[in-house]
């Protein structure tokens, strides 16, 4: 589009936490002709001693600062409340579950889609840009959302849950670039932080805290114990509470064997958490809820599709079939650890199709009996 | 041109103050405490400037002292007379700016007497409970004579006959000074006011201390400015807050009168939006005028106006830069969503009229657009 073509289509909106990717984001929109806003929204608690590198009181300055340099406006909304109720609390009362949360799809789709839009809308934006490493394609009438070109970046799997509707009103500026790419745009321009660290995965989570974020949230002071059993229900120890697992996790278990354990499952009604060797973490697929298709449709039942069950996962090729509010997931061969609360994400090759929420995972036959692992 | 109406935190030097002081840096100025002509030529200035300071504030000018600002002078009069008296309680009202209530925390968490008076919901301190408080203990109290988020004006003399005799009285005359004609009744001990909320220049600052009143020095030094401030001073603003000092003085009847007028018109072209309530009393502080909106977000409001060159504000504003709900407005028992839409437009000698006029249009036409369930 030419310049005066970019400023009917009304402002932007530019979603910016202070790391380089939205303040990259920002910059080329505004190189483009756009007429770029740019809002910092306060997520994240200040007591979180918010080391993340995004969101925090010095990350704003920075926000503010790039945009002082880019010449537009910038406001730091505060979102905190909305973010405790729609993002943290679900993230503790899902690891209670025994479960393993996605907070950053919950924050996409309950603040960054939603409320952010909300208030884009109010200062007579018409889009909303993020510094994701996603595209978009439109072809005909339809919206298409396809992984950030940088294999090591996508963030696509996060961005699922989005429909049509908002992602005609998106815009991922750099999700076309690679991640060094973008830190040449940032020195090129002169943004102070082209050179900051990558932030960490959760932004309200310090590293290798999760466990007692979880039981602030909560006001766990005295967490409910349990036993680590093995595949045939005998106690091999004691933990902690289930809140400190995740299926796969090998790290932490407190308990030596012959071979390298794992967590195979987790009941949070009887506070068990299943370890088992490697081969116990094989599935041959799963049983995943609350679908979202991006076109609004589901595949065609039997379709090959690849999916993902977690971030960074390599998408596997499975079919999935869908019943109800209800997929059942096959994958073509075994996968390892598929870990309850996580998003199952489906795509075709660059593509993503939709994605759903993991209930439990499908035993692999050959492993011990046909119990389900999780 | 931007439309600028936030004289609550600050506002616009004056012109001809910025003559003055441009003036002044550039002249040859010495340090008021030398005995040569540099700085004699200091000294005058600063006797000069220490009269219609005085005047302006209806005290003697030695009773003026010259500081960095009301938070310097808030801070000097509390500590100062709370650490030459051991046993003297602080009685402050739970809606001070945080310079007198942050320094009430302080003195409480180091052990002192401390104790809160709240305003009732017609935004009125109990004075016949304060006047008990300070018979009964030896007490220092400290209250702001016009309240900076909704421009409430203290009722002074019917405090005074309640107060106990020999007492100390510490009025923060921030807000009032320049806005309304000031007259201190002898119960009055210290006060205290910052130059630039009068059209001088930031940084500057002052204390009043009447005579028989002592106070322990904040720090140590040259003792310069009565023994009680040191530090060389600040010649050039001082100078130029004099100028001010003068200005407001002469224009002071016809600008409160013109401000109430302001403020009138104000409310009287954005009362009828749907979701709207008066905070200000009629009768308060002139050129002040702070609403809530039921339907639309503080910081959607202070962006939307901004983005039309519009400068309003919600009270204070936290380091991260997202405005907080004034700490008045919770005194008055204001409740979500109305808690986070007070919006405070606080008018000085800039603006105009026509400049009202412009900003009802657009604050209703941003309300307009922006209305959604807060």
């Amino acid at each position: 589009m030419s310049e005066q073509t970019q400023k009917t289509a009304g402002p932007v909106v530019v979603a910016m936490s202070g790391g380089v990717d939205s303040s990259v984001a920002a910059a080329l929109l505004v190189e483009q002709g756009h007429d770029v806003i740019g809002i910092s929204l306060r997520l994240a608690p200040d007591d979180s001693a918010n080391t993340s590198g995004c969101c925090g009181v010095r990350d704003f300055a920075d926000a503010a600062r790039v945009a002082e340099l880019l010449g537009i406006p910038h406001y730091t909304m505060d979102m905190r409340s909305q973010f405790r109720e729609k993002v943290m609390l679900p993230f503790a009362a899902e690891y209670l579950a025994g479960r393993t949360p996605s907070p950053c799809v919950l924050c996409n789709r309950e603040i960054k889609f939603s409320l952010l839009f909300d208030r884009a809308r109010a200062l007579g934006a018409t889009r909303v840009a993020t510094g994701h490493y996603a595209r978009t394609c439109s072809s005909g009438k339809r919206v298409r959302l396809l992984k950030g070109l940088d294999d090591n970046k996508d963030q696509s799997y996060f961005l699922f849950e989005m429909g049509q509707e908002q992602l005609a009103h998106t815009l991922f500026p750099v999700g076309g670039l690679s991640k060094p790419e973008v830190r040449e745009h940032a020195l090129r321009l002169g943004l102070q932080v082209a050179d900051k660290p990558e932030s960490h995965d959760i932004c309200f989570v310090p590293p290798d805290s999760y466990a007692a974020v979880v039981e602030r949230l909560q006001g766990l002071t005295d967490p409910t114990p349990g036993k680590l059993v093995n595949g045939q229900g005998q106690a091999l120890g004691e933990h902690e509470g289930v809140h400190h697992f995740t299926v796969g996790q090998r790290r932490g278990l407190g308990i030596s064997a012959g071979q390298p354990l794992y967590v195979t499952g987790i009941n949070a009604d009887t506070g068990e958490v299943r370890v088992g060797g490697r081969e116990q973490l094989a599935c041959s697929g799963l049983v995943a809820e609350r679908p979202c298709w991006v076109s609004g449709d589901a595949p065609r039942e039997g379709a090959p599709v690849e999916a993902r069950i977690r971030y960074r996962h390599a998408a596997v090729p499975a079919t999935v079939k869908q019943t109800g509010g209800k997929l059942t997931v096959n994958f073509d061969s075994p996968e390892e650890a598929v870990a309850p609360g996580q998003a199952v994400v489906f795509y075709d090759g660059d593509e993503v199709l939709g994605g759903a929420w993991i209930q439990r995972a499908l035993q692999h036959e050959t492993a011990v009996g046909k119990e389900q692992c999780a | 041109m931007s439309h600028y109406f936030d004289f609550n935190a600050g506002c616009r030097m004056r012109p001809e103050v910025i003559n003055r002081v441009t003036e002044l840096l550039r002249e040859d100025c010495g340090n008021p405490s030398s005995m040569h002509s540099p700085g004699r030529r200091a000294r005058a200035l600063l006797e000069e400037a220490r009269d219609s300071t005085a005047a302006l504030f209806g005290v003697a000018p030695d009773e003026i002292i010259f500081t960095s600002g009301a938070t310097e002078s808030n801070n000097t009069a509390l500590r100062g007379a709370m650490a030459l008296d051991p046993a003297l309680q602080l009685l402050v009202s739970s809606s001070e700016h945080a310079s007198i209530s942050a320094v009430a925390d302080y003195l409480e968490g180091n052990g002192r007497q401390v104790r809160r008076f709240t305003i009732d919901a017609a935004g009125h301190l109990d004075l016949e409970l304060i006047g008990r408080a300070s018979r009964e203990a030896r007490s220092l109290l400290a209250l702001s004579l016009a309240n900076g988020d909704t421009g409430h004006l203290l009722e002074l003399d019917k405090l005074c006959v309640l107060l106990a005799a020999g007492g100390g009285f510490h009025l923060d005359l921030a807000q009032a000074v320049g806005r309304i004609a000031l007259r201190l009744p002898a119960a009055v001990t210290t006060a205290a006011a910052s130059c630039h909320k009068y059209g001088g220049p930031l940084g500057c600052g002052v204390l009043i201390k009447r005579g028989g009143t002592d106070l322990a020095p904040l720090m140590a030094g040259g003792g310069q400015e009565r023994g009680v401030r040191a530090g060389t001073e600040n010649i050039a603003a001082i100078a130029g807050a004099g100028l001010a000092a003068r200005l407001a003085r002469a224009e002071l009847d016809e600008e409160a009168s013109r401000l109430k007028g302001l403020t009138s018109l104000l409310w009287s072209l954005i009362c009828e939006l749907p979701s709207i309530r008066r905070l200000s009393p009629d009768d308060g502080l002139p050129g002040t005028l702070t609403v809530a909106l039921g339907d639309v977000p503080a910081d959607v409001m202070i962006a939307g106006l901004d983005l039309e060159e519009f400068a309003v504000s919600s009270g204070s504003a936290c380091e991260a830069g997202s405005p907080e709900p004034p700490a008045t407005a919770v005194a008055l028992g204001l409740e979500p969503p109305w808690l986070h839409g007070v919006i405070r437009m606080s008018m000085g000698w800039e603006n105009s009229r026509d400049d009202v006029l412009a900003l009802a249009q657009s604050f209703n036409a941003v309300a307009g657009r922006a209305s959604f369930a807060a």
